[in-house]
C-alpha cells in the first residue's frame, strides 16, 4: 500500500482533484482505512456544519429586493474617467466650434489681406507680413507659422494639404466646411443615441 | 475561473448604466448566497438582513469600478464579507446561547429545542474560528465556492485557502468531537 494521502483528501472531499491525481486518490482509498476514515470525518463535520442550513433561508425575496431598491441612492457612483469621459464629450461641440471659428477668421483674414494687396492698399506693410518669417534672428529648432503659409485663399489648414479642382479650393470651401458638418451630426447622434438609452432605462 | 453567466452579464452591464430593475434582479438572484454569508460570518440571524442589504447598496456604488474578469458572486461575497467583519468589529460581543433559546417561541417542542442547541453550539464553534480561516469555511461549506473562486474573492493564493480550510476543519473536529461522537 502506498503512503497516506492527508495533503490530498480535503481536496479529494472538495472535489478539486481531477484525472490522474483523482483516480490515484480513489485507488488508495480503497484500500487504505485510516485514510478512508479521514474522509469519513471531514463528511461528517460537513454534514454537522450544514444541518442548520435551512434556518437561515427564511428571507422573503420580494420584500428584501424592495428594501434594497429602498436603499440604493438614485444616481450610481462615477468614476474619475466616466466623469472625464463624460466631460470631454460635451465639450465636443464647443472644440469643433473654435476649430471653426479658427479657420473661418484666418481664411476671411487672409482674403482680406490679398485683396488689399491686389488693390494697392498698404502695399508695404502688407508685403511684409505676408514675406517676412517671424523672429528671423533667434534659432528655433522647429517651424513657426507665418502668414506666408497661408496662400491664395488658404489658411493654417493648408498645412495638411491643397486640393484644387479646376482653380477652385476645395479644401477651404467644400472639404473642411464638410469635415466640421460630419463630426458634428456625428456628435448629435451619439449624443440622442444616450439620451434614448437613459430614457429608456428610466421607463 | 467562474465568471457571469450571459444572463446575469446582461443584467450586470445594464446595472452599471444605472437600470435599477436590472440590479433588482441581480439581488434576487444572490440575496440568499449574500444572507447566508453574513450570517455564518457574523452569527447574528437578525442583523443578517440588514448586513446584506448593506452589501447590496455597497455593491451598487462600487459596481462602476466591477470588472467582469472573476466571478460577479464571488465579488458580491467579498463585500459580504468585509461587510460581515465590520459588523463584528462593531459589536464585540455575541449573544449568549441560553437567552437566545429563552427568546425563541419555538421552544416548547422538546425536539426541536435540541436541534436548536446543537445549531448554535455549531455556529458557536464556527465564530470561536479566526476570521480568515471562518471565511474560507464559510464559502467552501455553505456556498460551494471552488478554491479558485475563494482566492478570487478573498484576494488569496490557492495554497493559502487550502491552508486556512484545513486549519478550520482540524479546529472544529476537535471543538465539535461531542457532536461528531454523538451521531
Amino acid at each position: 500500500m502506498s503512503k497516506h494521502i492527508d495533503a490530498q483528501i480535503q481536496a479529494y472531499f472538495d472535489g478539486e482533484l481531477n484525472g490522474k491525481n483523482r483516480k490515484k486518490a480513489e485507488a488508495h482509498l480503497k484500500d487504505c482505512d485510516k485514510c478512508q476514515q479521514g474522509l469519513n470525518e471531514l463528511s461528517h463535520l460537513s454534514s454537522i456544519l450544514q444541518a442548520d442550513l435551512k434556518i437561515s433561508q427564511k428571507a422573503n425575496s420580494d420584500k428584501f429586493v424592495s428594501q434594497v431598491m429602498l436603499r440604493l441612492p438614485r444616481k450610481v457612483r462615477q468614476t474619475w474617467w466616466q466623469k472625464f469621459g463624460k466631460t470631454a464629450y460635451m465639450l465636443i461641440p464647443a472644440l469643433l466650434l473654435l476649430v471653426l471659428i479658427f479657420h473661418r477668421t484666418t481664411n476671411f483674414s487672409n482674403n482680406l489681406l490679398l485683396g488689399a494687396d491686389l488693390l494697392g492698399i498698404g502695399e508695404e506693410e502688407i508685403s511684409t507680413l505676408l514675406s517676412a518669417p517671424v523672429l528671423t534672428n533667434v534659432e528655433i529648432p522647429f517651424p513657426l507659422p507665418t502668414l506666408d503659409m497661408f496662400d491664395a485663399g488658404g489658411s493654417m489648414w493648408l498645412s495638411l494639404g491643397n486640393i484644387n479642382v479646376f482653380g477652385i479650393d476645395l479644401s477651404n470651401s467644400f472639404i473642411y466646411p464638410l469635415i466640421f458638418g460630419l463630426l458634428s451630426i456625428s456628435w448629435m447622434i451619439g449624443w440622442w443615441v444616450t439620451q434614448e438609452q437613459k430614457q429608456k432605462l428610466k421607463n | 475561473m467562474m465568471t457571469a453567466t450571459g444572463e446575469e452579464y446582461e443584467l450586470i452591464t445594464r446595472s452599471k448604466n444605472g437600470d435599477r430593475q436590472a440590479f433588482g434582479d441581480l439581488v434576487s438572484l444572490h440575496q440568499q448566497g449574500v444572507i447566508n454569508v453574513v450570517y455564518r460570518m457574523s452569527g447574528d440571524r437578525n442583523h443578517a438582513e440588514d448586513a446584506a442589504q448593506e452589501a447590496f447598496v455597497r455593491a451598487w456604488q462600487k459596481l462602476p469600478s466591477y470588472r467582469p474578469v472573476g466571478s460577479f458572486r464571488g465579488w458580491l461575497y467579498r463585500i459580504a464579507t468585509n461587510i460581515a467583519i465590520d459588523m463584528l468589529r462593531r459589536e464585540k460581543q455575541t449573544e449568549d446561547v441560553d437567552d437566545h433559546l429563552i427568546k425563541d417561541p419555538s421552544s416548547g417542542v422538546e425536539k426541536k429545542i435540541m436541534q436548536r442547541q446543537k445549531s448554535e453550539i455549531v455556529k458557536k464553534a464556527v465564530l470561536s474560528l479566526p476570521t480568515a480561516s471562518r471565511s474560507v469555511l464559510v464559502l467552501r461549506e455553505y456556498e460551494s465556492l471552488s478554491y479558485q473562486e475563494i482566492a478570487e474573492t478573498l484576494e488569496i493564493p490557492i495554497g493559502t485557502v487550502m491552508s486556512r480550510l484545513n486549519y478550520a476543519r482540524k479546529t472544529l473536529r476537535s471543538t465539535l468531537v461531542e457532536l461528531l461522537e454523538e451521531e
